[in-house]
C-alpha cells in the first residue's frame, strides 16, 4: 500500500516542477522575442517612397532647357548668390521624445556625411536643400549611440510610426512641420544614397541614423534607418 | 505550442534586403546637345541666328543665353550687328558647330588675344564633382596677353592665354578672384566674389580688351553636377543591438523548462489521485 504522504509529496513535486518549466518558458518567450525585436529590423513603412519622391519632378529643374522649337536663347539674369538659406537650428519630434539641437555639417575625411560629435547633438548636411526649399531632399543624420557617450539623438528613430509629425525650428523663431510617410532600413552597402541626398524631385525630409544589428569588430551597425516625411 | 509561436515569430525577424533602384541624376533628352551662347565682346549688342533662323535678339555685351536643347548635329550660328534684326547683311561672325548628343557647350563671342571678333565652342565639363566640391572653370576670352588667375590672393592658374582654358574642383564656399598679369601682381581684373555652390560649375570668361580699358568678367553657372556623399555611420555603441539575435543561454534553458514541464505534468498524471482521504 502506497504510503498517501508520499504521493502528496510526488505530487507537489511535480507541480513544482511544471511550474518551475512554465514559469522559464515565459521567461525565455519573453527575452526571445524582445530580443530578436531590439536587435532587428524595423517594419518598413512604404520604404519605395525614397525612390518615389526623388523622381518626381521638381518645379525647379522642369523649365532649364526649352525645346528648340520654342523661343531659342533666353539671357539669363546675372547669378544670384547660390548658396541656399539657413539650417534648421533644432529638431522636435514629440512622438519618439527626440528634442535635439542641429548644426551645419559636411563631408568627412572619407566621403561620408559627417557626424556631430556629441551625440545629443543633430547634424544638418548643408549641401542639402535648406527645409522650406521648393525641391529636394532636406537630410539631417543623428547618432543613434557611440561607444563613449551612450544613447544618442536619433537612439529612437526606428520607432517613429506614419503620420507623425516632425517639427524643424529655422533662425529667428519660423517653423518647418513634416509628416512622416515612409521607414525604411537600408544594408549599409545597398543604401539608396543618389536618391536620399538628391537636390532634386519632390521636396522632402530625410533622416538618417544606424541600426540593425552590430558588427562589433569595426564597431559600427550594418544598416541605415531613414525616415522620409513630407512638407505638411 | 508557446514555443512554436516563438520560432515562427523569431523567423519572421530576419533582416529584409530592401532592394531599391538607384536614382539617377536626370540627363538631358537623348540625341540633344545643351548649348549656352555668351557675349564677350564690349560695346557692341548684337543678333543671334540659329540654323539662319533668329534665336537671340539685342544680345548684350557681358551677358549670358541658354542652356538651350539642340538636337545634335551640324548647327551654323551667326552674329549680325544689332541694328540688322532680319539677319540679312553680312553676319559679324559665323560659325559651323558639330555638337554631340549629350554635351553641353558655351559659345562664346570674344576678341582674340590681338583684338579680332572670334566666335569659340568650349565643352562644358559637367561630369559629377565629388560631394561637398564645386567646379571652377577659368576661361580667357580677352584681348589681353597671358594671366594668372588667383583666388584669395593665391594664384590658382597660371599663364592663361586667349583662348584657353583651365579648371579644378575646389571645396564649396565664397571665393574672392582676381585677374593679374602672369608672373606679376599687377591686378588687371577684379577681384570679384564667387560663390561656388556645391554641385555646381562655375565658369568665368575674361572678356574685353586691355587696351580698351574693357576688360571684365562675365560668370556662367551649370548646376547638377551635385553627388551624394559615401554614407551615414551614425553609431559606435552598439546598444540598439544588445541582444545580438538570440542571447546563447536562451535555447538550452528553454529546452531545460520544457522538459521540466512535460516531466512535472507527466508526473502530476500518474501520481495517485486518490491519495486523497
Amino acid at each position: 500500500m502506497p504510503n498517501p504522504l508520499e504521493g502528496k509529496r510526488r505530487r507537489l513535486g511535480s507541480a513544482a516542477l511544471a511550474l518551475a518549466g512554465l514559469v522559464a518558458l515565459v521567461v525565455t518567450g519573453f527575452t526571445l522575442s524582445r530580443g530578436g525585436g531590439n536587435a532587428a529590423t524595423v517594419r518598413p513603412i512604404d520604404p519605395g517612397a525614397v525612390s518615389r519622391l526623388a523622381d518626381a519632378s521638381s518645379p525647379v529643374s522642369a523649365s532649364a532647357t526649352p525645346s528648340v522649337a520654342g523661343p531659342l536663347w533666353t539671357v539669363e539674369p546675372a547669378p544670384t548668390p547660390a548658396s541656399a538659406g539657413p539650417g534648421p537650428v533644432r529638431i522636435r519630434i514629440a512622438a519618439v521624445g527626440i528634442d535635439a539641437p542641429v548644426v551645419a555639417v559636411g563631408v568627412d575625411a572619407g566621403g561620408g556625411v559627417q557626424i556631430p560629435a556629441a551625440v545629443h547633438t543633430v547634424g544638418w548636411y548643408r549641401f542639402s536643400p535648406p527645409p522650406g526649399s521648393t525641391a529636394g531632399s532636406t537630410v539631417l543624420v543623428g547618432h543613434v549611440d557611440s561607444a563613449e557617450q551612450g544613447e544618442g539623438a536619433f537612439f529612437n528613430l526606428h520607432q517613429l510610426n506614419k503620420g507623425a509629425s516632425i517639427v524643424l525650428d529655422m533662425p529667428g523663431g519660423r517653423a518647418q512641420r513634416y509628416q512622416v510617410i515612409s521607414r525604411a532600413q537600408f544594408p549599409k552597402t545597398a543604401v539608396p544614397l543618389a536618391a536620399l541626398f538628391a537636390t532634386t524631385g519632390a521636396p522632402r525630409l530625410t533622416l538618417i541614423t544606424c541600426g540593425g544589428s552590430f558588427d562589433e569588430t569595426i564597431r559600427s551597425y550594418r544598416d541605415n534607418v531613414v525616415i522620409t516625411a513630407v512638407p505638411r | 505550442m508557446k514555443l512554436s509561436t516563438l520560432a515562427a515569430a523569431a523567423a519572421l525577424l530576419v533582416p529584409l534586403g530592401t532592394g531599391l533602384a538607384l536614382a539617377s541624376p536626370a540627363a538631358a533628352a537623348s540625341g540633344d546637345a545643351t548649348v549656352s551662347v555668351v557675349h564677350g565682346i564690349p560695346n557692341t549688342p548684337v543678333n543671334v541666328f540659329l540654323d539662319g533662323k533668329s534665336a537671340l535678339q539685342d544680345f548684350k555685351p557681358g551677358t549670358v543665353a541658354g542652356p538651350l536643347s539642340i538636337p545634335a548635329g551640324s548647327h551654323t550660328i551667326t552674329v549680325f550687328a544689332a541694328s540688322d534684326t532680319s539677319g540679312t547683311g553680312t553676319p559679324v561672325l559665323k560659325t559651323t558647330a558639330s555638337l554631340q548628343s549629350g554635351t553641353n557647350y558655351s559659345i562664346v563671342a570674344h576678341l582674340t588675344a590681338s583684338g579680332q571678333p572670334a566666335l569659340t565652342p568650349y565643352v562644358n565639363d559637367v561630369s559629377p564633382v565629388a560631394p561637398g566640391q564645386a567646379r571652377l572653370v577659368v576661361r580667357h576670352d580677352a584681348a589681353a596677353p597671358a594671366v594668372d588667375v588667383r583666388a584669395n590672393g593665391k594664384v590658382a592658374f597660371s599663364n592663361l592665354t586667349n583662348p584657353n582654358e583651365n579648371k579644378a574642383d575646389l571645396p564649396a564656399g565664397t571665393i574672392s578672384a582676381d585677374v593679374v598679369l602672369a608672373g606679376t601682381a599687377t591686378v588687371a581684373i577684379g577681384p570679384a566674389s564667387l560663390d561656388l555652390a556645391e554641385g555646381s560649375e562655375t565658369i568665368v570668361y575674361a572678356i574685353g580688351s586691355a587696351g580698351d580699358k574693357t576688360l571684365a568678367l562675365v560668370t556662367q553657372t551649370i548646376s547638377g553636377l551635385h553627388s551624394a556623399p559615401g554614407g551615414v555611420d551614425a553609431g559606435t555603441g552598439g546598444l540598439l543591438d544588445r541582444n545580438p539575435g538570440t542571447p546563447a543561454w536562451v535555447w538550452p534553458v528553454a529546452v531545460a523548462a520544457g522538459l521540466a514541464l512535460m516531466v512535472g505534468l507527466v508526473g502530476l498524471r500518474s501520481a495517485p489521485a486518490r491519495v486523497r482521504r
